[in-house]
């Protein structure tokens, strides 16, 4: 799946990591309670939360990348 | 003491990078262009009880639901705040394209109501919970905004900011499209986006826990000059030739878009509104007829389809 990170240790946390889409230079958004500010300099996002990730994949300025 | 001119009152607003958080440097003031304010509302009811007397009980504080509302003209320069505010989230892309769609939450805000130098209210994890605009020929571009906010602390410092000295949006800058033509007859609208945002109360006191946000409805009413019963047919039939009522809902897109330039523009965009009701008013006086259409957006797989608003601002 892409943007699962699974790792061998079963234990540890799965990584949804987000990115601005090209041309896309800023974007804020909200992640459970909190303000998230994405720009050029620093265009990602991680969460370890499924509902947040599930979240953010309808926001068509963000994508979801692979490890 | 000196007595204090009606026409002073602002509003102050800063975004919080979370719930709790309170921003006590607003980024955006907002001059009203009517009656408006932010409220601490307490909510005081009577408990009777049975005695002796047939006074009216005492009031009793049970909570605060500190919310309030405003209206404004429209400029370029406050939309970014408001239609994220509204939305949930913005995405800049080209720079000064600044695309505002919908999301489950919404930011908080820290607002201050202030009366400039004699009252500064402030209103913590401010949510904003509905956004209007309308417009009318002949008339200016107004915004109306409610707000909900978790708690009011009274006698806050003031803030300061410059006031805005861009442009108030008038009808002339407006252009209607429907279905992807501007047919220039439409003659007033007012559209508004409503995101029924309801508190939770809990035990912390005269402060709320959270806020919620609900339903996202969209709705409004186009004001159209008459020429034919195209739109009547269309609403009832189906199309523009149609002679049987149909069961289903006539449904186009709609761009309000109020540009005072190429760079300077706010824009609610629909990929599909669906017309609800449609009157063809009588004019005793002879005038011509101005049909109003009600309508509102339909649920799209994609959330951002249903309405985006952009705003292009420098």
């Amino acid at each position: 799946m892409p943007g699962k990170r699974n790792t061998p240790d079963e234990d540890a946390p799965v990584v949804y990591r987000f990115r601005l889409k090209d041309g896309v230079g800023a974007a804020s958004f909200m992640a459970d309670t909190k303000a998230v500010e994405l720009t050029e300099a620093e265009p990602q996002f991680d969460t370890t939360d499924r509902l947040i990730a599930g979240g953010l994949r309808g926001l068509d300025f963000l994508e979801e990348v692979a490890d | 003491m000196p007595l204090v001119e009606g026409n002073s009152r602002l509003i102050y607003a800063g975004k919080q990078t979370a719930k709790g958080t309170p921003n006590l440097t607003p980024t955006v003031v907002f001059p009203l262009s009517g009656d408006g304010a932010l409220n601490p509302n307490r909510e005081i009811i009577t408990l009777p009880e049975t005695d002796n007397n047939t006074q009216r009980s005492d009031s009793v504080v049970v909570g605060a639901s500190p919310a309030g509302g405003w209206t404004g003209w429209l400029r370029t320069s406050q939309m970014q705040m408001l239609s994220e505010g509204i939305m949930g989230s913005i995405a800049t892309a080209p720079a000064g394209t600044h695309t505002a769609t919908p999301t489950k939450a919404l930011p908080y805000y820290t607002m201050f109501d202030v009366i400039p130098g004699v009252q500064v209210t402030r209103y913590d994890d401010a949510r904003f919970s509905s956004l209007g605009l309308s417009g009318e020929s002949l008339q200016g571009i107004q915004y109306s905004v409610e707000a909900v906010a978790l708690s009011a602390l009274l006698n806050a410092v003031e803030p300061t900011l410059a006031l805005p000295t861009d442009l108030k949006h008038s009808y002339p800058l407006i252009k209607v499209t429907i279905g992807g033509v501007q047919p220039k007859t439409h003659d007033a609208f007012d559209i508004t986006v409503n995101r029924n945002v309801t508190i939770l109360r809990g035990d912390g006191g005269l402060a709320a826990f959270d806020s919620h946000a609900g339903l996202f409805e969209v709705s409004g009413t186009l004001r159209k000059i008459y020429q034919n019963d195209d739109d009547y047919n269309r609403i009832h039939g189906g199309s523009a030739t149609a002679t049987v009522l149909t069961t289903t809902i006539f449904a186009e897109s709609l761009s309000i878009l109020s540009e005072e330039s190429a760079t300077l523009s706010v824009e609610f965009l629909s990929s599909g509104i669906e017309y609800t009701a449609i009157a063809v008013p009588v004019s005793v006086d002879g005038s011509p007829i101005l049909q109003t259409l009600t309508f509102n957006t339909r649920r799209q797989a994609t959330w951002s389809n249903n309405l985006s608003i952009i705003t292009k601002f420098p």
